[in-house]
C-alpha cells in the first residue's frame, strides 16, 4: 500500500513523460501488476485530458464596446499615493533601481555643488528683504492705506532717519532700512546660521513697539481689539494720553502673529510712519520664546 | 565639506550604465513592448490592440474561475480596467502577458472567494450535478473503460468545471494556469510568486482532487 501511495505521486511526471528511464520502467511494472494503481492512472490521464480539452469560451460580441465605455468614460481619480509610487517607474521598461540610482546621483551632485558654492556672508539687508513682504507692499504700491512703522528696540527714538550706511536694495521702505542699519543686534546674529529653522518676522526684526497713524484713532483701536482674538492675542493695558490725543495699547500676541497683526492694522485703515513721539515713550516691548508684548501707539495722522 | 572620492563617482557611473544596458536589452524578449510603450504615451488604439489580443484568453480564464458567462464578462472587464489603470506601474520586469495574467489571477481568485462566500457555486453545482449525472448515465455506456467517449459529451464540461469550482483557490489558480491556459511552470511560479517546486506539488494535489471528483461523479 505504501508503494501504491508513492506511485500516485509520480503520475504527473509519468504523464508528462519526464521520468528517468529506470524509474519509469519500475513504475510501469508496478502498474501492470496492480489493478487499483492502473485504474487510478487511467483516471489521472482522463482528468488531464478533461482539463486540457475544456472548450475555449469566447467573450460576447459587445465585449469591446462595454470595456471601452468603462475605460474611457470613467474619469480616473487622482491619487497622491499612486503618483508617488509610480514616480520613478513611469517609463515603461525602466527598472526601479535606475530611478533610485539616478535620485542618489542627483542628491550627491547636489551636495557637492552645495559644498562648493561660494560661502560669502549674507548681507545685512538680505534677511530683512526676505521677510519684508508682509510690510513692503503697502510701502511700495500705496494701494493700501499705509504702513506700520517700526521703532527702535531699546529706546524710543526720534522718527527721523539718518543716512543709510549700507546699501539696501531699491524698493524697500525707509523703516525697514532704518531697522536694518540700527538694530540693537546684528541682523546676521538675529537670523542665526542658514541651517536654522524659518523664523518669524518678530524674530527677525525684534519684538518692538509700533506707532500707528490713523485719521480715526477710535476706529483703529476698535479694529485692533476685534482682531486680537483671531490672532490668539489679548489686550494687556490701555492708556490715554489726553494732551496729545494719543492712545497706547499693550497687547500680548504669539510671536508668529506679528505679521498678521501688522496686516490687520493696515487693513483697517491705519497709517503709520516713523518711530513715534519723542516724549513719554511707551514701555519697551518684552518677549519670551512664544509670546510678545507689544505697545502700539495710536496717533492722529497729519 | 564632504569628501567625495573619485572611485565612488566611478562606481555610480558604472552602475547607471549597467542598469541602462540591462533595461535596454530586456524588452526585446517581450512581443508587446512596442504596444505597451504606445499605450503609455496615451494611445488608446494601442491598448485596444492589447485587449483584442488577450481578451479571449482572459475571458476564458475568468470563466474558469467563476464558471458563469455573465460573471466572467464582468470579471474580464474588471481585469482590463485594472490593467489600464495600473499600466504606468508596469516596469517591464516580466513580459506584459505575465503581468496581465498575474492581475487576472489575483482578481479571479478574489472574485471566486467572494462568490463562494455568497454560495454562488453551491446552489449552481447541486442542480447541475444532478442533471449531469442523469445525463451521463444515459449517454455513456462504459465510462470507466472509455474516457474518450466521456469527453465527447457536453455534460462532461460542466462536471469538470464543477470539479474545478470545488478546489480551493490556491489549487484552482494553478490548474487554470497550467492545464487550461497552458502556461509553463516557470511563468506560473513568476505570476504567483511561488517556487517552481511548490507550483508542481500544488498542481499535482489539485489534479488528484479533480480526479477523485470525476471518479466519484462518473463511477
Amino acid at each position: 500500500m505504501k508503494e501504491c501511495a508513492q506511485v500516485g505521486d509520480l503520475f504527473g511526471e509519468l504523464h508528462d513523460g519526464k521520468m528517468e528511464v529506470e524509474a519509469e520502467k519500475s513504475l510501469r511494472e508496478h502498474l501492470n501488476g496492480c489493478t487499483d494503481c492502473r485504474e487510478d492512472f487511467k483516471w489521472y490521464g482522463f482528468t488531464m485530458q478533461a482539463l486540457t480539452s475544456l472548450e475555449q469560451v469566447s467573450p460576447p460580441p459587445n465585449f469591446m464596446t462595454q470595456l471601452e465605455a468603462k475605460l474611457y468614460q470613467e474619469p480616473q481619480p487622482f491619487s497622491f499615493k499612486d503618483f508617488f509610487s509610480s514616480f520613478f517607474s513611469s517609463a515603461p521598461y525602466m527598472p526601479l533601481p535606475i530611478g533610485v540610482t539616478s535620485l542618489v546621483f542627483l542628491v550627491v551632485v547636489g551636495v557637492v555643488v552645495y559644498n562648493h558654492a561660494p560661502s560669502g556672508g549674507v548681507s545685512s539687508a538680505a534677511p530683512v528683504a526676505m521677510h519684508a513682504p508682509t510690510m513692503r507692499p503697502t510701502a511700495e504700491s500705496g494701494l493700501l492705506a499705509g504702513v506700520v512703522g517700526k521703532s527702535q528696540p531699546d529706546s524710543w527714538q526720534p522718527r527721523s532717519v539718518s543716512q543709510p550706511t549700507q546699501e539696501i536694495p531699491p524698493g524697500f521702505s525707509p523703516n525697514i532700512q532704518q531697522f536694518a542699519m540700527t538694530g540693537t543686534q546684528p541682523v546676521e546674529k538675529k537670523l542665526g546660521t542658514r541651517h536654522q529653522a524659518f523664523r518669524t518676522v518678530a524674530d527677525v526684526i525684534g519684538a518692538d513697539n509700533l506707532t500707528v497713524e490713523s485719521p480715526s484713532i477710535e476706529h483703529a483701536v476698535e479694529s485692533l481689539k476685534k482682531a486680537l482674538p483671531n490672532l490668539h492675542g489679548q489686550l494687556v493695558t490701555e492708556k490715554f494720553r489726553d494732551p496729545v490725543g494719543e492712545r497706547v495699547l499693550g497687547v500680548l500676541i504669539p510671536s508668529g502673529a506679528y505679521g498678521h497683526l501688522t496686516s490687520e492694522l493696515i487693513n483697517h485703515g491705519a497709517v503709520a510712519v516713523g518711530a513715534g513721539s519723542e516724549n513719554d515713550p511707551p514701555p519697551p516691548s518684552r518677549k519670551d520664546e512664544n509670546t510678545v508684548i507689544l505697545y502700539i501707539r495710536f496717533t492722529h495722522s497729519r | 565639506m564632504i569628501a567625495f572620492p573619485e572611485t565612488i563617482l566611478n562606481w555610480f557611473c558604472l552602475n547607471i550604465v549597467v542598469l541602462i544596458l540591462f533595461s535596454a536589452l530586456k524588452p526585446e524578449a517581450d512581443d508587446d513592448y512596442e504596444v505597451v510603450r504606445r499605450c503609455l504615451q496615451g494611445n488608446r488604439e494601442a491598448f485596444n490592440e492589447l485587449v483584442e489580443k488577450y481578451s479571449k484568453k482572459i475571458y476564458n480564464l475568468a470563466y474558469r474561475f467563476v464558471g458563469d458567462s455573465e460573471e466572467a464578462n464582468d470579471l474580464s472587464q474588471e481585469i482590463f480596467v485594472a490593467a489600464y489603470q495600473n499600466l504606468k506601474k508596469f516596469r517591464g520586469d516580466s513580459k506584459f502577458s505575465t503581468w496581465l495574467f498575474q492581475i487576472a489571477t489575483n482578481r479571479g481568485k478574489n472574485r471566486f472567494k467572494y462568490l463562494k462566500r455568497r454560495g454562488h457555486f453551491a446552489s449552481k453545482g447541486h442542480t447541475e450535478n444532478d442533471e449531469d449525472r442523469e445525463g451521463q448515465q444515459k449517454t455513456i455506456p462504459d465510462h470507466s473503460t472509455n474516457p474518450e467517449t466521456l469527453l465527447a459529451g457536453k455534460q462532461i464540461q460542466k462536471i469538470v468545471q464543477d470539479a474545478i469550482n470545488e478546489l480551493d483557490p490556491d489549487h484552482k489558480e494553478i490548474v487554470i494556469l497550467r492545464d487550461i491556459e497552458g502556461f509553463s511552470y516557470e511563468e506560473i511560479a513568476q505570476m504567483l510568486n511561488l517556487p517552481e517546486g511548490t507550483t508542481k506539488s500544488r498542481l499535482h494535489r489539485a489534479r488528484m482532487v479533480v480526479k477523485e471528483k470525476l471518479k466519484r461523479v462518473l463511477s
